[in-house]
């Protein structure tokens, strides 16, 4: 074998590798689409008591949409990166946090819109960087911004709306530009 | 060329590490398709990759359906930027 042909075996396997991604488009379109209508269901129930009930719902059909993809996405799984496993324990942590965060924010009685925000901002901006696409880097501090927004600038009565809007920015577009490259 | 890992100087075999020290491991399938290679010879290279320590094969079953998996061990890594280090060289030589 020629070395310039090894130099070209090599160039072409590495770049075979870096194509082998999962598709996650599928998690921000789901999330997205789950979590953003939450948002503006809050905000037309602002003055029913429980209106926090929009969360529950809402966690739970995207909890059941992601487990389904994920099985369906494992079984025809073949091969998985470095990258696959850092944005599986970003987003594991993510959940862990979240999680946290908003028990925390319900023991102080304050709404967790805006460490939901924050941590999802941070999970995302982190996807993004690793996986070296720019509309979830972008979208990561879009998410941020609608956290500072929240925490600072908004009068609490809109955060639910501000978060509808962080997550049309940071999830909702970024998956379907994601989801046009899978598809290409 | 002498310099050049014997092993690795091998169109498969070459294929098969450079795919694997981009990826955590891979499906038996998916080095098929990619590397386009037959089901006998693929299976032959990869078990030379292995016995040589290039290579770590997991065997096992998902849905009743045989499943083999493939991942480059330190060493396979190693040889490989051994390899590419005297390709340069040679490369650089010409």
């Amino acid at each position: 074998m020629e070395i310039t042909e090894s130099v070209k075996i090599i160039e072409r396997m590495m770049n075979e590798s870096k194509k082998t991604l999962h598709n996650y488009s599928a998690y921000f379109i789901i999330w997205g689409m789950v979590m953003a209508p939450a948002g503006i269901a809050e905000y037309l129930l602002i003055d029913y008591e429980y209106r926090w009930i929009v969360w529950p719902i809402a966690s739970i059909i995207g909890g059941v949409l992601s487990a389904i993809v994920g099985n369906k996405q494992s079984k025809k799984q073949q091969a998985s990166s470095a990258m696959d496993r850092v944005i599986g324990y970003t987003w594991g942590a993510f959940g862990f946090c979240l999680i946290l965060a908003i028990a925390y924010a319900v023991s102080i009685q304050k709404p967790p819109h805006t460490l939901v925000l924050m941590l999802a901002g941070g999970a995302t901006f982190i996807s993004g960087g690793i996986s070296k696409f720019k509309p979830f880097i972008y979208g990561g501090l879009a998410l941020e911004l609608a956290a500072i927004a929240c925490a600072f600038f908004i009068p609490g009565e809109f955060h639910s709306l501000i978060f509808a809007v962080g997550i049309l920015l940071g999830y909702i577009i970024p998956g379907f530009i994601l989801r046009n490259i899978e598809n290409e | 060329m002498n310099k050049l890992n014997k092993l690795l100087h091998q169109e498969l075999r070459l294929a098969i590490v450079s795919y694997l020290a981009g990826v955590e491991w891979v499906n038996f399938n998916k080095l098929l398709d990619i590397t386009e290679a037959t089901k006998g010879n693929l299976s032959v290279q990869i078990k030379k990759l292995e016995a040589a320590g290039y290579l770590e094969i997991k065997k096992s079953f998902k849905d009743n359906y045989p499943l083999t998996q493939c991942k480059i061990t330190d060493d396979g890594r190693n040889a490989l930027d051994e390899y590419v280090k005297d390709l340069k060289q040679l490369l650089n030589m010409k």
